[in-house]
């Protein structure tokens, strides 16, 4: 699949489909159990797991990055990061950001091999994407989803950092989202965006 | 009683098994500090070769490298005090056991003659005396100028314009690290006039060095300041940890205010440092966002070829300028390092006074 219509076209559907969080699902995930007398493996064991889109379309992202195609790779995870703001909802808000900011590492993981060759090109696609998403969330009022992004996004900074990747964007915008979030009133938010700032080259 | 004729031998051995430990004191403190200088160069070494990899992000890197370096530079109060009274005992013994030698070997009657013989004695105390301020300056590293050209004191490594003129570091590639970036912020955010002020952003606190601030709208200049950044980082006053260096430092460079808020404004800003002769323009675009104006991308920075200056007693001389920044030849004889920050917070139609002129007195603060 080297067309970037075609790419850009499957991702979109399968992002398209309806989407399932991790608890919703009937499928018996051992690492998800808390209460073990509830363990009924005979009522479970039969059910599949549920169709997960998200999952697929990270796949085809990695698999894009295999074959070192930026272009794909860029829309692929702008792909992703517009149906995360699409499906985010009031609901299933923290849910949700833990999903899709999970499988957003694993796509910057994979990027910080080795044998990749635009890990730097790919960083800078992903904290320019980083700084709308998170302003888009909080302007939304989506504060806890927004908090869980910054995150995930501090973990990728202060791996990018030990890798003597840039960070100064990523420094940058949580500035300016600390100021705006104290602006809004969400002290909790922009006391958040500082801490990470200030720990993101510790290490 | 002891044998008159053999005490003074014995004296004199004692002497000699003193000032034999003293030797070897001396001896012990240089292979110390033989250590430490080799330890402190490695580490420099490092720090320098860091500052030409330009493309890599080193802020990280270069604050734990001039942490580490503070962390071999000094000695430790406690042992450095006992090193100092155990010199100080035995220097005050061989003299006073030599004075004692003078005594025993005095004959009356007095003559004015005899006062030759104690300039040995003299002589022999300065020497000690010297010997006693050199193994001082081993110890004492900080700020003596016995060491301090061999490994500077750690604040130095943050100095821009240290590490241009001594080393050849390239400034542009070290101020990269540093990431300075311009902040407006309102002071008030109730007050509608409230008036902005503006902020120096440090990521890695470089000091040392002269800037020049424009900030315009549509080419209309609204801001100006100008003045040197130097800081001074007492020890943490809880831990009592001397602090080189710091991370995101603010530098309250003045206020002003804006007509109308506009969306966008420029800022130009130009570094002199001490070892250069062309100095770094820095060009902002600042976007608004909410009460704030900040950069929306990474500035674009450059060495501005078309000015030049030099450095004439801690005064910045521009002798040759042909850039379109405006107000640098109105001002230029302010250019001072003297540590001070001044601004203009308010330009009209064009016109400058320098009897406008505010010192900016917030002190930086770490946010």
């Amino acid at each position: 699949m080297n067309n970037i219509v075609d790419f850009a076209s499957t991702i979109r559907e399968l992002l398209s489909q309806p989407f399932c969080l991790p608890k919703e699902s009937n499928y018996l995930d051992l690492a998800q159990v808390t209460d073990f007398n509830k363990l009924d493996l005979e009522k479970h064991i039969h059910i599949l797991p549920e169709p997960n889109p998200i999952a697929e379309a990270t796949f085809l992202i990695i698999q894009s990055m295999k074959e070192c195609h930026l272009a794909q790779t860029k829309i692929g995870v702008n792909e992703l990061l517009k149906a995360y703001l699409n499906i985010i909802s009031r609901d299933h808000e923290q849910e949700c950001s833990e999903v899709f900011s999970d499988y957003l590492f694993e796509i910057y993981l994979y990027s910080l091999q080795k044998t990749y060759p635009y890990t730097d090109l790919l960083w800078n696609y992903l904290s320019n994407c980083f700084h709308v998403v998170s302003q888009y969330l909080l302007e939304a009022g989506y504060v806890r989803g927004c908090e869980i992004f910054l995150q995930q996004i501090a973990a990728m900074g202060k791996t990018a950092a030990q890798k003597g990747l840039h960070t100064s964007s990523i420094q940058h915008f949580l500035h300016t989202l600390e100021l705006r979030a104290g602006e809004l009133g969400y002290t909790d938010l922009a006391a958040a965006a500082k801490n990470h700032r200030f720990n993101l080259e510790i290490f | 009683m002891f044998n008159n004729n053999l005490y003074p031998f014995i004296v004199t051995s004692m002497v000699g098994g003193l000032l034999t430990l003293l030797g070897s004191v001396g001896i012990f403190i240089s292979i110390i500090i033989q250590r430490k200088v080799e330890r402190l160069q490695a580490i420099l070494e490092e720090f320098i070769d860091l500052s030409y990899q330009s493309d890599l992000n080193l802020s990280g890197k270069m604050f734990n490298l001039i942490e580490k370096y503070q962390m071999h530079y000094i000695l430790p109060d406690n042992p450095r005090q006992i090193i100092m009274g155990y010199m100080n005992i035995t220097i005050g013994m061989v003299i006073a056991l030599w004075l004692g030698l003078y005594v025993l070997g005095y004959q009356s009657p007095f003559h004015w003659l005899s006062i030759i013989y104690l300039l040995p004695l003299i002589a022999l105390g300065l020497i000690m005396l010297w010997f006693r301020r050199l193994l001082q300056y081993l110890i004492d590293i900080d700020d003596t100028p016995l060491l301090g050209s061999i490994i500077p004191a750690p604040k130095r490594l943050r100095s821009i314009s240290y590490l241009s003129s001594f080393i050849n570091v390239s400034v542009k590639s070290v101020l990269k690290q540093a990431r300075l970036s311009l902040h407006l912020k309102k002071c008030d955010l109730k007050k509608a006039e409230s008036p902005w002020i503006i902020v120096l952003k440090e990521e890695l606190s470089f000091d040392d060095f002269f800037y020049f601030l424009v900030c315009s709208y549509e080419k209309t200049p609204i801001f100006l300041s100008f003045g040197e950044i130097v800081f001074d980082f007492p020890c943490d006053g809880i831990t009592g940890k001397p602090s080189p260096i710091k991370k995101n430092l603010n530098i309250p460079l003045g206020e002003m205010q804006i007509k109308n808020e506009p969306e966008e404004l420029t800022a130009n800003m130009l570094i002199f440092t001490k070892g250069e002769k062309y100095p770094i323009n820095y060009q902002y675009i600042l976007k608004k966002g909410g009460a704030y104006y900040a950069p929306s991308e990474n500035p674009e920075v450059s060495i501005d070829h078309q000015i030049t200056y030099c450095l004439e007693k801690d005064k910045i001389t521009i002798i040759k300028n042909e850039s379109n920044l405006p107000f640098i030849k109105e001002f230029s004889g302010l250019f001072k390092l003297n540590g001070t920050r001044l601004y203009l917070p308010k330009i009209t139609e064009g016109k400058v006074s320098g009897e406008n002129l505010k010192t900016s007195h917030e002190s930086v603060f770490v946010d």
